[in-house]
């Protein structure tokens, strides 16, 4: 399987910096991954994400794994601001909750909304990592 | 508070007693008066009251009728009604709604009327008082709340950073620990983990309210049991569900017992046997749910068992980790839901919970 899923893009969002790291070096050592981009901070990745506003037709297939709490804009501040990019760039997007939280608020909310693919539990397997791509790879 | 005079306002069409009342009680009370209802508004509107007397028959309006229009408005101001006559009924009915606090006839006994302000004002103190304790008390709510969120991650968020990091290490294989102290400190982790986890379970059954859906044990207890298997496959499982009817009861509590029981079943094994096991019995019928908790464990002391649900208690007969916490909430758990727990145990043969809780159809 990590040989379909080493074409995907992932951004990691995730305002702690330990954990940012520790994702980027497991998808690295997992080679789930080849190209990562992590921001500590949901409004960079917003940022980052803008450009694609306007050239939706250079947007690749990626996969975000996004903490819920956050300072400033949290996860789901995050998934409504990124709700607002085009069809194009939102289909090709599985956006993965990554939280310590037991909040049954919070993992209720996250199951909820339609754009995230489903909730990772810290600290981040690799196993279920994988398992939880292919079960939302939408044929390729 | 004992600085503070009392604020009284009077309201009567005859001028004369207004100025009586006046020249006997100014020097005790800040004293306004009003010899019309429309006065009277003026006042409320700007002075903070504590007592309120309006004489019944007034033209225009009533005192009873007057107390009613401004009830709404001004709840605070504890109410006495002054009149000469005794039209009993309009009385008894103007007490019984609760508009006026105590009727005085006219003309007044200045002792009389004397006790009855303070009487007033002492209920009107209480009241205040009550109205400041609720709502510290819902600020308490509020902030314990909040101490249950941010425990569940304030608290757990860097202990995940460190697990993290822990497999990592373990991954790419660089930190050389012949000694084998990561998996200490892996150990440890886990086990404080688990104990903030205990903790967020207790405060959330104590603020969660409690919530009836229809219960289907089937489902309730293989959920627990698969998720139990993941973590010891060795433990032999048998699970005999007998539901024929509908159960409702509050699936977050039943929940939280079923794995804190079956989670102590599979802890106290005998670390020796090849045969441990973990019976789970559930018998339904439409008033209540019968479960037994079955394991061929290491047992309790008799002496021990009934220490076994106060908080933090443990038996020091095994070496096992546990922080004590998890039966106390059992325990508390089923309080909230009207359920119960009995448990028998043969030390070195195994030790069987029996829950009963009932089920809440009548509420639907």
């Amino acid at each position: 399987m990590p040989q379909d899923s080493q074409k995907l893009f992932f951004i990691l969002v995730d305002d702690n910096d330990i954990d940012l790291f520790f994702h980027e070096k497991l998808l690295r050592i997992k080679k789930i991954a080849d190209h990562i981009t992590p921001f500590l901070r949901a409004a960079d990745a917003l940022d980052y994400l803008e450009r694609f506003q306007d050239h939706p037709e250079e947007y690749r297939e990626t996969v975000i794994l996004l903490d819920i709490q956050m300072p400033q804009i949290d996860g789901f501040g995050f998934l409504e601001e990124f709700e607002k990019m085009p069809e194009e760039v939102l289909s090709k997007t599985r956006i993965f909750l990554v939280s310590s939280s037991l909040d049954h608020g919070d993992l209720s909310r996250g199951h909820a909304h339609h754009l995230v693919s489903g909730i990772l539990k810290k600290p981040l397997n690799a196993d279920e990592l994988i398992k939880a791509l292919e079960n939302t790879a939408a044929g390729g | 508070m004992a600085e503070e005079k009392i604020r009284i306002l009077y309201i009567d069409d005859e001028v004369n007693n207004l100025h009586a009342f006046k020249a006997n009680f100014r020097r005790k009370y800040e004293i306004y008066t009003a010899s019309n209802t429309l006065e009277a508004r003026k006042t409320l509107q700007s002075i903070p009251l504590h007592i309120i007397i309006a004489d019944q028959r007034m033209p225009g309006a009533t005192g009873v009728e007057f107390f009613n229009s401004i009830k709404e408005n001004y709840p605070d101001p504890i109410r006495i009604l002054l009149t000469g006559f005794t039209d009993a009924e309009a009385l008894v009915d103007a007490i019984n709604k609760g508009q006026i606090y105590r009727f005085i006839r006219k003309p007044w006994d200045d002792f009389d009327l004397q006790n009855t302000i303070s009487n007033a004002y002492e209920i009107f103190n209480t009241r205040k008082e009550l109205d400041r304790k609720m709502d510290e008390l819902e600020k308490a709510n509020d902030e314990l709340s909040r101490f249950i969120y941010s425990a569940s991650h304030d608290l757990r968020s860097p202990l995940m950073s460190v697990l993290g990091i822990i497999n990592l290490s373990k991954l790419d294989h660089s930190i050389t620990d012949p000694n084998g102290y990561v998996a200490m400190i892996e150990t440890s982790v886990l086990k404080l983990d688990r104990f903030v986890q205990k903790i967020i379970e207790y405060y959330k059954n104590t603020r969660m309210q409690v919530e009836y859906e229809p219960i289907d044990f089937k489902v309730l207890i293989q959920e627990s049991v698969e998720s139990a298997k993941l973590q010891n496959s060795a433990i032999h499982f048998e699970t005999d569900v007998e539901q024929n009817t509908d159960f409702y009861g509050d699936a977050f509590r039943i929940n939280l017992v079923l794995n804190n029981l079956i989670s102590n079943a599979m802890k106290y094994q005998k670390p020796e046997s090849e045969h441990q096991m973990v019976k789970l019995k559930v018998v339904v019928n439409s008033y209540k749910a019968v479960i037994h908790i079955e394991d061929n464990g290491i047992g309790i002391l008799s002496e021990h068992l009934n220490n076994v649900f106060k908080m933090f208690f443990r038996s020091r007969t095994n070496n096992m980790p546990g922080s004590g916490i998890g039966l106390y909430i059992v325990k508390e758990a089923l309080n909230r839901i009207g359920g119960d727990i009995s448990v028998n145990s043969i030390f070195e043969k195994g030790t069987t919970f029996v829950i009963t809780i009932p089920s809440q159809h009548a509420t639907r």
